[in-house]
C-alpha cells in the first residue's frame, strides 16, 4: 500500500528559472523508512517542502493514501497527516517542552486558562507512549540538542501525523543521540507511521532505511529497496560522474617539528567540581593532521573553546614553534588566534561563524579586515570581487549582498571554509567539525584542501564527534574520555574504528587487541547508558 | 513560506504613521464634542491647527527645523549606541550637563574670544561632558557587566541633579528671576537661519554629521567592527575584535553626541541655560531612532516628524485653546503608536542571535 505518491512533480525558482524539481517522481510504501538521499542542491528538500505544503509544485500530481490530492499550505498537509522537522528546529527556547509539543492545542481549563497541570500530563503521556525519556516541564531551551529534536518529533506526533519528514535530522546529533534517534524511528515505525528522511549519509542510510530514492540535478534517478543495493552503488548514484578521490591515497610528507605542544591542561568544568580537561598534553608536527574524538561532555568542547580563544585554561604550558608561555597568560594565545598564525573553524557556525544579519561580503572579509580596509577604509571592488571568486571557487549558492541568514545550512558552512582556505597559510589549523552539513561531493573537496594544507606544511588539529572523518583524515588520533586522553597514537599506527569506539566508551585499550578492562566501577553505568552508541 | 508576508519595515511605518494621524483626529474630534462651547475652537479648527499651522509661515516651519536639530544629533548618538547593541537611556542627563559645561566654558572665555572659537570650545566641552557620562557607562558594562540601561539611566539622574544644583546656585545670574545661568553674549552665538525664528546654522551640521554617520558605519572598519559586535557578540570575538572597547566606545560616543546637541542648544539662540530646558529632549531622541530603523538616513524624517507633532500639539494649544493635558495625550497616543511598530527591532537588538542549532551541548 502507498502512501505517498508523487508524480512529474516540476517546481521553478524564479527569477533564477533554476528547476530544483525536474520530472521528480517519488512512491513511498506505508509504514515504512524512506530515505531520500543526494546532494546539497540536488532538490530533496524541495521535494519535501511540496509535500509538506511549504511550497507549491508548478506542475505534477500527489496522491496521499491512493488518493488524488492538493496541498498547497502546511495546514493542508497537515490535515492529510504529513509533518516536517526542519534541519534548524523551530522552538520557543523560553516556553517548556510541553508547551512547545502541544502548541496551540493546549488544553484549557474552565476558566479559559491553560491547564498547565493537564497539559504537561497530555506531552508526558505522549513521550512515554512513544518511549521517549523527556521531561516535558523545562523550558525547551535548556534541552540537550537531541531532546529538543524530540520535542519536535512529539509536536508532529501530537498532530496525528502519520507521514512524518525529517530534514537531515543527524547532522546536529551526536554519534550516541544518532544510534538514539534511529531506535526511536524504529518505534514510531512499528505503530504504523510513514518516515521519510532527507539525508546525504550513506551509512545512515544503509542503517535506517527500507527504501532509498536517489535524486540527483532536480531528477528522481531510481528508488532501490536498501538490502539490495550497496554504499558505493548509491553514492555512484548520487554523484553522477564518479571523480571520486580517495584522499587518503595520496603520499603524505614525513612530519616535521613540533607546532604546537601543549602540556599539562587543565580547564575546570562549568557545572560541577569535575575537571572538563584533566592535565591534557599533547603536541602536534608540522605536515601532521592530528584527530581528537570524543563522545558529547567528555572535554572536546573545552578543547575547543581554549584552542579558539574562548576559554582561558586555568593551568598547563603551551609552546608555540619555538616560544613558550603558560597558557594563563591567555592573552598571548588569542594574540596568535588574531594575527594568523592560527586559523580556527568553529563547530557551532550559526552562533559563532556567522553574522546572521550582514551580507555574505560582509562575512567574507570579517576574518581578514586588514587586507580589505585600507587606512580604516573599506576597498569594497576589491572586497566584492574577492567574495565572488570564493562563491565561485567553493561551490556557495549565495549573492555577495544577499543576508547570510538566508543561506541554507551547507552554504554557511562552506562560505566559513571558504573564508579559512582563502587567507595565507597558517602554521596550524584548528579545524572542528569541518564537513558539517555538507555533501559528498564538497565533503571530499574539503578533505583534500584540508590535506593540501597538511602537504604545504600546516599542523592541523581536527576535532569531530564523526569518527569516520576521523578516520579519514587523521594521521594521528587522540580520544578524550572525561577530560583526559583515553588512547593516543603513534605515528604511522593503524588505528581501528573499535579501538576508537572503546576507548570513547572509557575502556582502556592496550595496543594491539581490543582487550580492554573498566577503567573505574562507575563507567559499567556509561557503558549501559552510551551502548546505542558502541559502534563496534 | 508561502501565505501571508510580514510587511516591510518600510510599509510597516508607514502603516503607523497613517495609525497615528487616524488617532489624532479622533482624540481631537472626542475633545471638539466634549468641550463645552466656545471655551474651545471647533473639529476643523483644531485639525488644522495641528496639520497645518506649523507649515504655515517661515516663523513656525523655523522652529519646527529649530526643535527637529537636537533630535537629530542625539537620535543619531542613540543609533550608534544600538548598532552595537547597547540603550543608552542616559540621553536626558547627557543632554544637560553637556549644554552646562558648554555655557560655563563659553562664559569663561566670552571676554577676548572670537565667535568661531567660542562655537568650537563649546562644541567640545558638550561633546566631551557626554563622552565621559556616556562612556563610564560603557565602561561599566565592559568591566563589569553592569547593564549599561541601568547605570547610564542612574549616571543621568546624577548629572541632573548636579547641573540643577549649579544652576541655581554658583551659576545663577544674579540679575534674573528665573533659574538661569548668565547669558552668552549675542555676538557669539551661531547666525540664526528664518529670522526671527529660533533656527540657526546647526540644522546644517546635524545633517552633515548625520551624513557623516551613515557613510562611516557603511564604509569604515571601525564601523564595520561595531556593526560585527552589534550583529553577533560571539562572532566579533571569533574575528579577533575587541568587543570591550567597542562597548565603551559606542556609549561614549552616543554620549558624546548628546552632549553636542546639549550645547549646540546654548551656543545656539538660547544663549543661556535655563534651569530643566532639556525636558523629554532625551527620550524623544530614543524615539527617533526607533523610528529611524537603523538607518542613518531614517533619523532626518524621523526627526522631523517628530518636531513636528510637538509643535502641531503646541499650536493645538494656544490656537485653539486646547487644555495643555489633551495635547499631552494626543502626543502620547501618536508617540504610543508609532513606537509600538518597532518592538520586533528591539526584540532582535536586544536577544542573543536565535542560536537553534548547537553542535554540542555546553562543557
Amino acid at each position: 500500500m502507498l502512501a505517498v505518491r508523487m508524480l512529474h512533480i516540476t517546481k521553478k525558482y524564479l527569477p533564477s528559472g533554476v528547476r530544483a524539481n525536474d520530472d521528480a517522481c517519488l512512491e513511498v510504501e506505508r509504514g515504512s523508512i524512506h530515505a531520500i538521499v543526494g546532494e546539497n542542491g540536488a532538490g530533496k528538500s524541495t521535494l519535501m517542502k511540496i509535500l509538506a505544503g511549504l511550497e507549491t509544485a508548478d506542475s505534477g500530481t500527489i496522491e496521499i493514501g491512493g488518493r488524488n490530492v492538493q496541498i498547497r499550505n502546511p495546514s493542508e498537509a497537515r490535515m492529510l497527516g504529513i509533518g516536517m522537522v526542519h534541519q534548524h528546529f523551530q522552538i520557543f527556547d523560553e516556553l517548556s517542552a510541553a508547551e512547545n509539543m502541544l502548541f496551540g492545542m493546549e488544553p484549557v481549563s474552565r476558566t479559559g486558562l491553560v491547564d498547565r497541570k493537564s497539559l504537561i500530563r497530555q506531552a508526558s503521556f505522549l513521550a512515554e507512549q512513544y518511549g521517549f525519556s523527556l521531561d516535558c516541564a523545562v523550558p525547551a531551551g535548556t534541552l540537550a540538542v537531541g531532546a529538543r529534536q524530540q520535542v519536535e518529533i512529539l509536536r508532529q506526533l501530537a498532530r496525528n501525523v502519520s507521514i512524518l519528514i525529517l530534514d537531515e535530522p543527524t547532522s546536529v546529533l551526536t554519534e550516541q543521540e544518532i544510534q538514539a534517534l534511529f531506535c526511536k524511528l524504529a518505534d514510531i515505525r512499528q505503530k504504523g507511521h510513514t518516515i521519510l528522511i532527507i539525508t546525504h549519509k550513506i551509512d545512515e542510510v544503509m542503517q535506517i532505511a527500507d527504501q532509498v530514492t536517489v535524486m540527483r540535478e532536480g531528477k528522481t534517478v531510481g528508488t532501490f529497496p536498501v538490502r539490495e543495493v550497496s554504499a558505493a552503488e548509491l553514492s555512484r548514484l548520487a554523484m553522477g560522474s564518479a571523480d571520486f578521490i580517495s584522499p587518503r591515497e595520496r603520499s603524505k610528507p614525513a612530519p616535521g617539528a613540533p607546532v604546537l605542544s601543549l602540556s599539562d591542561l587543565c580547564v575546570k568544568s562549568r557545572s560541577r567540581g569535575r575537571m572538563a580537561l584533566d592535565r591534557l598534553s599533547f603536541e602536534v608536527h608540522r605536515n601532521e593532521i592530528l584527530g581528537i574524538c570524543a563522545l558529547g561532555g567528555n572535554g572536546l568542547e573545552a578543547l575547543e573553546e581554549v584552542l579558539g580563544g574562548f576559554l582561558p585554561p586555568s593551568r598547563g604550558v603551551c609552546t608555540f614553534n619555538t616560544s613558550s608561555f603558560q597558557v594563563h597568560h591567555y592573552a598571548s594565545f588569542r594574540r596568535l588566534l588574531h594575527s594568523g598564525n592560527i586559523l580556527y573553524l568553529p563547530s557551532d557556525r550559526m552562533r559563532r561563524g556567522i553574522a546572521p544579519h550582514l551580507a555574505v561580503m560582509e562575512n567574507f572579509i570579517a576574518l581578514s579586515r586588514k587586507s580589505y580596509f585600507h587606512r580604516g577604509w573599506l576597498d569594497a571592488s576589491q572586497a566584492k570581487s574577492k567574495t565572488l571568486e570564493a562563491i565561485a571557487r567553493f561551490r556557495i549558492s549565495a549573492h555577495p549582498h544577499q543576508k547570510a541568514e538566508e543561506l541554507s545550512g551547507g552554504n554557511i558552512q562552506k562560505l566559513a571554509l571558504a573564508r579559512i582556505f582563502s587567507l595565507p597559510p597558517a602554521d596550524l589549523l584548528v579545524l572542528c567539525d569541518p564537513t558539517w552539513g555538507l555533501d559528498m561531493k564538497t565533503t571530499e573537496e574539503t578533505y583534500v584542501r584540508i590535506l593540501e594544507a597538511r602537504d604545504a606544511g600546516s599542523a592541523i588539529i581536527l576535532l569531530s564527534s564523526d569518527v569516520d572523518e576521523i578516520l579519514a583524515l587523521s594521521d594521528r588520533v587522540m580520544v578524550l574520555y572525561r577530560g583526559r586522553a583515553n588512547l593516543t597514537s603513534s605515528y604511522g599506527e593503524e588505528v581501528t574504528r573499535e579501538r576508537i569506539g572503546l576507548a570513547m566508551l572509557g575502556n582502556i585499550v592496550t595496543t594491539d587487541s581490543a582487550s580492554c578492562r573498566s577503567p573505574d566501577p562507575d563507567s559499567t553505568a556509561i557503558h549501559g547508558a552510551a551502548a546505542a552508541g558502541d559502534p563496534s | 513560506m508561502t501565505g501571508a508576508k510580514p510587511l516591510s519595515s518600510l510599509s510597516r511605518t508607514l502603516f503607523a504613521l497613517l495609525a497615528a494621524v487616524l488617532l489624532a483626529l479622533i482624540i481631537l474630534a472626542l475633545s471638539a464634542i466634549s468641550a463645552p462651547s466656545g471655551r474651545q475652537a471647533g473639529f476643523f479648527e483644531m485639525a488644522s491647527h495641528f496639520f497645518i499651522t506649523p507649515f504655515s509661515n517661515p516663523y513656525f516651519f523655523g522652529n519646527l527645523l529649530a526643535d527637529s536639530v537636537p533630535l537629530m544629533i542625539a537620535g543619531l548618538g542613540i543609533l550608534i549606541a544600538f548598532n552595537s547593541r547597547n540603550f543608552n537611556l542616559g540621553g536626558e542627563g547627557q543632554i544637560y550637563s553637556g549644554a552646562l559645561a558648554a555655557v560655563v566654558v563659553v562664559l569663561a572665555i566670552q571676554e577676548h574670544a572670537s565667535p568661531v572659537a567660542v562655537w568650537i570650545l563649546g562644541a567640545c566641552a558638550g561633546l566631551a561632558t557626554g563622552a565621559v557620562l556616556g562612556g563610564l557607562a560603557g565602561i561599566l558594562k565592559a568591566v563589569w557587566r553592569i547593564s549599561e540601561m541601568i547605570s547610564s539611566f542612574l549616571l543621568s539622574a546624577i548629572a541632573i541633579a548636579v547641573t540643577d544644583f549649579l544652576v541655581a546656585g554658583p551659576l545663577q545670574d544674579p540679575n534674573s528671576n528665573f533659574q538661569t545661568t548668565r547669558e552668552i553674549a549675542p555676538r557669539l552665538l551661531l547666525p540664526g537661519i528664518l529670522q526671527p525664528s529660533k533656527l540657526d546654522v546647526s540644522l546644517f551640521a546635524a545633517i552633515l554629521l548625520i551624513a557623516a554617520a551613515g557613510f562611516a558605519g557603511k564604509r569604515s572598519r571601525i564601523g564595520f567592527e561595531l556593526r560585527i559586535c552589534g550583529e553577533n557578540e560571539e562572532f566579533a570575538r571569533y574575528c579577533g575584535i575587541r568587543v570591550p572597547a567597542y562597548q565603551a566606545g559606542a556609549m561614549a560616543v552616543s554620549g558624546a553626541m548628546h552632549g553636542l546637541a546639549g550645547a549646540l542648544l546654548v551656543i545656539g539662540l538660547q544663549g543661556r541655560l535655563i534651569r530643566g530646558f532639556s525636558g523629554g529632549l532625551g527620550w524623544s531622541a530614543i524615539t527617533v531612532a526607533l523610528l529611524a530603523q537603523n538607518s542613518e538616513a531614517g533619523i532626518i524624517p524621523a526627526a522631523l516628524f517628530i518636531a513636528f507633532l510637538k509643535s502641531g500639539s503646541d499650536q493645538i494649544m494656544i490656537g485653539s485653546g486646547l487644555p495643555s493635558e489633551i495635547a499631552a495625550l494626543l502626543q502620547a497616543a501618536i508617540m504610543l503608536v508609532i513606537t509600538m511598530q518597532t518592538i520586533p527591532l528591539v526584540r532582535r537588538m536586544k536577544n542573543k542571535p536565535a542560536g537553534a542549532v548547537q553542535k554540542r551541548g555546553s562543557p
